[in-house]
């Protein structure tokens, strides 16, 4: 059962979801100058293990609203940036949160040579969501016992 | 101890398109995925209460020593996994899956 099963019963009539995930597309690593404001493109950040992960997701929600349990109601693209400022910190974040993706050698030996030319720079990490709103729908029916014509949701 | 400033949206986009999809004001939500308060923070102090789930026991300990004291009595996190949690039924208006789902 999709954890989203189990929050259609927890909401309320009416009750509403809101995921926020990002976009299964790399994200753009960049450096800008805290001077000059200048931004430099390094390079993308290509984590492919998590655009299955997020394809089937977006497959189970769309699972959710044909069966009715949910209406989906609005979605909203937007970005967000990390800021850090240095490589190092960046890959302490990142082992902080326990993410497994790797940082390619030359995108962060790209990232540290661009970091130290800049006046005074600090290294952003460009990432596209994607935020969507649900509207919990009917009560989901309920098991019955077998022999009964009625479905049900497995 | 003053902890670290979050590096993930100081610009607050992520919480103004929150805001512009659903209204939180006086409502009880359920955060699925609530890490170490990061987002919640950014909401608290306009709902009527909040339950954080979060399976990782590290990222809930520092959500509550993260937690403002005017807040510890609408703010709760728990060490849970949404897929074997148990809560009550028709508890919550509100539902956020916050890069969780």
């Amino acid at each position: 059962m999709h954890v989203l099963h189990r929050v259609h019963r927890w909401l309320r009539p009416g009750g509403r979801v809101v995921d926020i995930h990002p976009e299964p597309e790399a994200a753009s690593v960049e450096i800008r100058s805290r001077a000059t404001g200048r931004l430099t493109v390094v390079g993308p950040f290509d984590r492919p293990a998590i655009y299955d992960k997020i394809r089937a997701a977006r497959d189970a929600l769309a699972e959710l609203v044909e069966a009715g349990l949910y209406v989906r109601e609005r979605s909203v693209n937007f970005e967000v940036l990390y800021h850090f400022d240095s490589v190092d910190a960046w890959l302490a974040y990142r082992a902080d949160r326990g993410s497994t993706a790797v940082v390619e050698p030359t995108l962060q030996a790209r990232a540290r040579e661009l970091l130290t030319a800049a006046a005074s720079g600090e290294l952003l990490i460009r990432e596209q969501l994607r935020a969507t709103r649900y509207r919990r729908t009917r009560p989901a029916p309920r098991h019955r016992p077998e022999g009964s014509t009625a479905g049900g949701l497995h | 101890m003053m902890s670290m400033p979050d590096p993930l949206d100081p610009e607050g986009a992520e919480i103004r398109v929150l805001y512009s999809l659903v209204r939180l004001a006086g409502r009880d939500v359920l955060e699925i995925g609530s890490g170490n308060g990061r987002l919640t923070w950014r909401y608290a102090e306009r709902v009527a209460s909040v339950v954080g789930l979060e399976p990782e026991e590290s990222h809930v300990a520092r959500a509550w020593a993260a937690t403002p004291a005017g807040l510890r009595g609408r703010v709760e996190f728990r060490v849970a996994d949404a897929a074997t949690v148990d809560l009550p039924e028709g508890s919550f208006d509100a539902a956020l899956f916050s890069w969780s789902i």
